[in-house]
């Protein structure tokens, strides 16, 4: 029986890049296979349709592929694909918006007196999922971006190429808004004890 | 009065639960890598785009930027004699000088419209480079 060597049975990404941009176009499929789950996720995540989700994970591989040289290998080719990704996204969301809802047209959520079945959890989700696609894309993209990354500041900054400081009050400022829309009455008192900055986030360097 | 408070508070384990990875994720269809290379591979070995042929069109360029900018010299100079002609009583000068400014207008036009396409040109050529 012969051992296929470790790095030739699970090219590295950059091997992989370095084989398509030598010639080897279908070399690329271990790319797809590799990241087609979280760029079609990180794509559902923008839009909510299946559909459209995987047309758009594709044109991101496809666009990554067109433009395969440019990447230098400054950063990972996870941190440069997701980049990528998430600007045709918002590019794709810009052009056609996901759900033409504002944050007052999103459901209710249910009433507690009658809530705390997994049903009513599960609708309180999926309302607070079709709410951060309400906000506006700078703080949409700030949390979608921090939850698609396991709550990494640093990975959404990267992706996002903007400042950890920047994401951090992106974070705070949407995290209000959703507040203030699943809260009631909304002229409420905001407690002072209500804590608006998530653990993750201070334990960044 | 008693403030009504029907919802409670939406608290960091709520979005934690709601929006992590683990609660909403989807798989990819089964033909989806397949599908990516089939549009990857027929992108691939489409023909390259057809080249704008600059070595025989910068001639045309050429000439129509010259014919611009000799009408503009044109209508510079013409305006500028007007004076000296207007010393004539008896010459009409808006006659005299209609059909030249209507010539020189559509001239302008003729070079802006010119500009205006080889913007639009290059601006396209443009877009096809970063695609």
């Amino acid at each position: 029986m012969t051992t296929v060597p470790q790095a030739e049975a699970h090219p590295t990404d950059e091997a992989i890049v370095a084989r398509v941009l030598a010639g080897d176009t279908a070399a690329f499929e271990g790319i797809v296979r590799r990241w087609q789950s979280p760029l079609v996720n990180l794509a559902w995540r923008f839009c909510r349709d299946r559909a459209r989700a995987e047309e758009m994970a594709q044109e991101a591989f496809l666009r990554a592929w067109r433009n395969l040289a440019q990447f230098r290998g400054d950063s990972a080719f996870s941190t440069w694909l997701f980049a990528l990704a998430t600007n045709l996204y918002r590019t794709e969301l810009r052009r056609i918006p996901a759900a033409m809802l504002s944050l007052d047209q999103i459901a209710e959520p249910p009433d507690p007196a009658i809530a705390g079945s997994a049903i009513e959890e599960s609708s309180r989700d999926e309302s607070l999922r079709r709410a951060v696609l309400a906000l506006p894309p700078k703080y949409r993209d700030a949390i979608l971006l921090f939850y698609f990354h396991e709550q990494d500041v640093p990975a959404a900054a990267r992706t996002l190429h903007i400042p950890e400081g920047t994401i951090k009050a992106r974070l705070f400022r949407g995290r209000e808004l959703l507040r203030s829309k699943f809260s009631r009455p909304r002229a409420a008192s905001k407690s002072a004890s209500l804590n608006t900055q998530h653990p993750r986030e201070a334990r960044t360097p | 009065m008693k403030p009504i408070q029907t919802h409670p508070q939406l608290t960091d384990a709520d979005f934690d639960y709601a929006l992590s990875p683990g609660s909403d994720s989807i798989l990819p269809s089964s033909g989806f890598a397949d599908s990516v290379m089939t549009a990857l591979t027929r992108e691939a070995s489409a023909p390259s785009p057809i080249a704008f042929p600059w070595k025989r069109a910068l001639p045309g360029f050429v000439v129509a930027g010259a014919m611009a900018i000799v009408l503009i010299v044109a209508v510079v100079v013409l305006l500028r004699s007007t004076p000296a002609t207007s010393v004539a009583p008896s010459v009409d000068l808006q006659a005299v000088l209609a059909p030249v400014v209507h010539h020189a207008t559509a001239a302008l036009w003729l070079t802006v419209s010119l500009l205006i396409s080889v913007a639009s040109l290059l601006f396209c050529r443009r877009l096809i480079s970063t695609n």
